[in-house]
């Protein structure tokens, strides 16, 4: 004879316990007058360079950054060489950031009040989408030697990114890279998408991107 | 990769709720998959199998049911459900559609053997 069953339900997000850190995360960055910026993208989209072209043209307001990386520290050295406080964090094999994650570094940082905070995500087009970390923007880099193709096949990470970096836009005539094509797909996963093309190395729209990010952030000044 | 902090947090949940009920054993747990949460089902039941092993859920099935994507239409406004974010406005053709698809991800239910006694 079978044993009777009882059914208990339950309907809770199985995010729940990061998006509860996540919260908590978000209060206090904003009782610091943090603003913090999660980052993400492929692993060599030039995430670090163009945290580091933006903090350049950022003006009147101490920037922090978080790295995130599987192993090493050649990012946040690169980092703490331009001037830049960054601590890391390694995920050992893992393959996003999470709150608690967060949390801790932040921490060990320990920014000056009123910080612009730029966490750089593990570099990863798919997990990073699925983790709040507390942020107050959500930004995702696209190479153009990725490809102009990439929304179809990673939907999820453009549905959930406020703003997409379009990196490199210096290389895109020599790796045949569709802008336009581009944006039609990208706006057609997120039609509220506010996009950049940047070259980091080069600066081709980097003042546009920084005015952009400052007002967002509430600077009164805006970046030169 | 994610799937095992997924089957993780999976297995802390129902294990939580089955607190509740002293002594009972976990036969099968019930979730659902956000269309857009990149979530694996063999991936996802590989990792809940290795990780119940020694737990409340060793003799528990995963029970995966997959949520359809929420598309608002920002032409026209219409609110529909699809299979794919490529998808058009079924009202007006429109392809600028706001999807969400990722939040859907939940325990929904345990189903318990009752201790017969």
């Amino acid at each position: 004879m079978e044993k009777p069953k009882t059914t208990v339900r339950i309907l809770e997000k199985i995010s729940k316990a990061n998006d509860v850190i996540a919260e908590e995360n978000r209060s206090e960055f904003l009782a610091r007058g943090f603003a913090v910026i999660n980052l993400l993208g492929s692993p060599g989209c030039g995430k670090t360079t163009l945290i580091a072209a933006t903090a350049a043209r950022l003006r009147g307001r101490p920037i922090a950054v978080v790295e995130g990386d599987v192993a090493g520290s050649v990012d946040a050295e690169f980092l703490a060489g331009q001037g830049l406080p960054a601590i890391q964090i390694n995920t050992g094999g893992g393959c996003h950031l999470d709150a608690g994650m967060i949390r801790e570094a932040m921490r060990a940082l320990a920014p000056a009040d009123g910080s612009v905070v730029f966490i750089e995500n593990v570099g990863n087009l798919i997990c990073t989408a699925g983790y709040d970390l507390g942020e107050q923007i959500r930004v995702l880099a696209l190479s153009t030697p990725e490809g102009d193709d990439k929304p179809h096949k990673y939907p999820g990470i453009f549905v959930g990114a406020e703003v997409l970096l379009i990196t490199k836009s210096d290389v895109a005539s020599y790796v045949g890279f569709d802008a336009q094509a581009l944006r039609r797909r990208a706006l057609s996963l997120n039609p509220g998408l506010v996009i950049f093309e940047v070259s980091a190395v080069k600066g081709d729209g980097m003042d546009a991107w920084c005015d952009w990010l400052a007002a967002r952030v509430g600077e009164k000044k805006s970046c030169e | 990769m994610h799937e095992v902090s997924v089957a993780e947090a999976i297995l802390d949940i129902a294990h939580r709720a089955a607190s509740g009920h002293p002594g009972a054993r976990i036969a099968r747990v019930n979730v659902t998959v956000g269309a857009l949460a990149h979530i694996d089902d063999e991936a996802l039941r590989f990792a809940f199998d290795v990780l119940k092993e020694g737990t409340a859920s060793s003799g528990a099935a995963l029970e995966i049911e997959r949520e359809r994507l929420q598309g608002r239409c920002s032409a026209c406004g219409v609110s529909f459900e699809a299979e794919s974010p490529e998808n058009a406005c079924p009202a007006c053709g429109s392809f600028e559609v706001f999807w969400s698809g990722d939040g859907g991800s939940r325990v929904v239910s345990i189903d318990v053997d009752d201790e017969v006694s």
